[in-house]
């Protein structure tokens, strides 16, 4: 069995290496950290408007602050600027940096790779020339990608087929716009062609589609739980927007609703009619360490890591990621496509999730039944769920430090990359 | 090293701290939340619940729906209570729809302070059946002469305010005095329902309609009778506000397709208005 395990982790050892290799997931890495101020800066904007500034926000409720709204919509245009900014900018970087590899000096893949996510996101059914801008910002990360990557791709193959180590100048300029020309029908044809069917965009329909497929499924079964949160930390692995961690859509389930209506008729969480669901494991154990086990790791990284700007990156995203927005850490550190901490962040939620079911289970502490505002940091989901149950509010901070020790080894292993380097 | 060191650590006992502070705010909060049974959140589909009047039928208002549903679409679902207490359902809710039309009628639809009494309590179990089979705890009437009346008897005996809530209430030449022209001379349904009057939710918001003919009635209701209301809600609910009707169409039976009344009904129960309110918060919420 240890000989399995051992072996297990030497191939397991070598596809990191394999993989940190690819060429795209390096593109990916770098473009995230170019990208890294902008989003530094929008995390933080959207955190306070989250929790302090929105009516909703946790923040808000229990230190009730009223700022005039003035401040909160300001904020929220903001907000919109910047993922506009970053999701462009993302294609750009991707597009950039994946023709570096054969051609110097090329700004035009760039360009048209902004080009290509613009018309892509362009509202083909409104008459007013707008863009979808839901499909901007993070969660439009993994558009950005496959088109900056699609259109490097298709230069490469059509334009600069048969050039070999020169610069931009001396291209025909017929061939540059040979190219131009193809990506740009071929973008406006997927677009509209996908306008057809959605309003709300290629992204749109992916996430839709995703969400109905993960959360379609209302279920009571534990392992069919466990198994759905970690499609959906997998789906956050690639930059793809994880449906789960959408409380909105998890509280509005049937199962919430008939559970919120009998706390509603007898005030007692004990005798719950579905105390394991989507929304009693995940969001008040699968969560306590954050967004994917984020907070831990980076609480980790400030004890056991000696990558400074790890530990600075930790120092900020901290307190954001209390409140469940783990994007500084998702990019900063970064964990898309970081293949180094895959395993502990699937682990973490696993682990949690299960140890939350058994003590469901055994009636030690009651499952979560009180509605919880969105920013509720994890660790006191639990308690804020119950009503204040103390019990589980130690239990929740157990869980957590357990978290932490699982993050630890992980974090020992890239100190050893960093001394390499 | 050694102050790096000292960085982390101070670092990780603010977070303590911080969040020491955090539980200890939100211990009251949370106790409060408990222990108030409306701090639970309403849900987010707000039906309307029609209930004609005597000696009408669950498509009393359909030529209203069909003015209604020009705009936007609401799902009509027509219940008929019969006197044994139970109920025929045609119609049915699409999944999507946060505002659906609810219509309540009855098998024994006469008029009497009697059968009133007794249609207030049929009412309630349709409710009752309603919001446990399409998950909702809170909604808005719309009463059409006799139905005014049972509304307000149902909110008086049997509506609990700690399982829901009611937003608006819009009642439509409903004969508070019955055919009593005389506001001196109360009947006893009236008297009834001034004795129970605080037992009417304190949040509600009440439009009362009459529609007038000539200067004392709508060919059948008196308008006196009908502002006979203000004796049971003014100043006992938040709002209410009374209203005249005339010109064409202001007949006691024409009146739910009056065009006046349907523009101050969507105006006053805020059909499609909370729609629109929610699908803009809704793409705020999912941009964030």
């Amino acid at each position: 069995m240890v000989k399995l395990i051992k072996v297990f982790c030497s191939k397991f050892n070598d596809f990191i290496v394999k993989f940190d290799d690819f060429n795209i997931v390096k593109i990916i890495k770098r473009s995230l950290l170019t990208l890294f101020p902008f989003v530094l800066l929008e995390s933080i904007l959207d955190w306070i408007d989250n929790s302090f500034l929105n009516p909703n926000g946790f923040y808000y409720q229990i230190f009730h602050f009223h700022l005039p709204l003035f401040f909160a919509n300001s904020l929220h245009d903001l907000v919109i600027i910047l993922n506009i900014l970053i999701s462009i900018a993302a294609a750009y970087l991707v597009g950039h940096f994946y023709i570096e590899n054969y051609v110097k000096d090329d700004f035009i893949v760039g360009m048209t790779s902004v080009v290509a996510y613009l018309i892509l996101n362009y509202d083909y059914r409104s008459f007013d020339n707008l863009f979808i801008f839901e499909n901007f910002g993070l969660r439009g990360l993994v558009l950005a990608f496959i088109t900056g990557i699609f259109v490097g791709f298709v230069f490469k193959k059509f334009v600069y087929k048969d050039t070999t180590d020169v610069s931009r100048l001396l291209i025909n300029f017929q061939k540059l716009f040979f190219g131009v020309f193809l990506i740009v029908i071929f973008f406006i044809f997927i677009g509209w062609s996908v306008s057809l069917v959605t309003s709300r965009g290629i992204l749109g329909l992916l996430n839709q589609g995703l969400s109905t497929l993960i959360l379609g499924k209302n279920t009571t079964n534990l392992l069919l739980i466990i198994l759905l949160a970690t499609i959906g930390q997998l789906l956050m692995f690639l930059g793809i927007y994880n449906p789960v961690v959408q409380p909105r859509m998890i509280s509005y389930s049937t199962f919430t609703n008939v559970n919120i209506k009998f706390i509603h008729m007898h005030r007692i969480l004990s005798g719950m009619p579905y105390p394991i669901t989507l929304h009693t494991i995940y969001d008040a154990f699968g969560n306590i360490g954050g967004v994917g086990g984020c907070l831990a790791l980076m609480i980790a990284i400030l004890i056991v890591s000696n990558s400074k700007r790890e530990k600075n990156v930790s120092y900020w995203g901290i307190l954001p990621a209390l409140s469940n927005s783990a994007n500084i850490g998702f990019v900063g550190l970064p964990l898309f496509f970081n293949i180094n901490y895959i395993l502990p962040t699937l682990i973490v939620p696993i682990f949690n999730m299960l140890v939350g079911a058994s003590l469901i289970n055994l009636h030690i502490i009651p499952a979560i039944g009180y509605q919880i505002p969105r920013t509720t940091p994890g660790i006191l989901q639990n308690f804020v769920g119950t009503g204040g149950n103390w019990l589980s509010l130690i239990f929740s901070i157990l869980i957590f430090t357990v978290d932490i020790f699982i993050f630890i080894p992980f974090v020992k292993k890239e100190n050893i990359k960093y001394k390499t380097l | 090293m050694k102050i790096k060191f000292k960085k982390t650590n101070k670092f990780i006992v603010f977070l303590v701290l911080f969040l020491l502070i955090i539980i200890c705010v939100s211990v009251p909060w949370i106790k409060n939340s408990v222990k108030n049974p409306i701090a639970v959140k309403p849900t987010n589909r707000t039906p309307i619940i029609f209930v004609p009047g005597s000696s009408a039928g669950e498509n009393r208002f359909d030529d209203l729906f069909s003015l209604i549903n020009k705009e936007d679409k609401h799902s009509i679902l027509k219940v008929e209570v019969d006197t044994n207490n139970k109920l025929n359902i045609k119609g049915h809710v699409r999944p999507t729809d946060h505002e659906p039309f609810f219509v309540i009628a009855f098998k024994n639809n006469k008029d009497g302070y009697i059968n009133i009494k007794k249609q207030a309590y049929w009412l309630n179990t349709a409710i009752n059946y309603l919001s446990q089979r399409y998950s909702f705890n809170n909604f808005s009437f719309f009463g059409h002469s006799n139905g005014g009346l049972i509304i307000t008897l149902y909110l008086e005996k049997y509506f609990d305010q700690s399982k829901m809530i009611v937003n608006r209430l819009m009642m439509l030449g409903s004969p508070f005095n019955l055919d009593q022209s005389n506001p001196d001379k109360k009947t006893i349904m009236l008297q009834y329902m001034i004795a129970n009057k605080k037992r009417l939710p304190k949040n509600l918001i009440v439009y009362l309609i009459a529609g007038a003919k000539n200067y004392n009635n709508d060919d059948l209701v008196p308008v006196s009778s009908v502002y006979s209301g203000k004796y049971v809600y003014q100043n006992q609910v938040k709002k209410f506000t009374e209203a005249t009707i005339t010109g064409s169409d202001a007949e006691h039976s024409d009146l739910p397709q009056n065009k006046q009344v349907v523009q101050l009904m969507k105006l006053y129960l805020q059909i499609n208005h909370r729609f629109i309110k929610n699908s803009v918060t809704k793409n705020i919420n999912e941009q964030r």
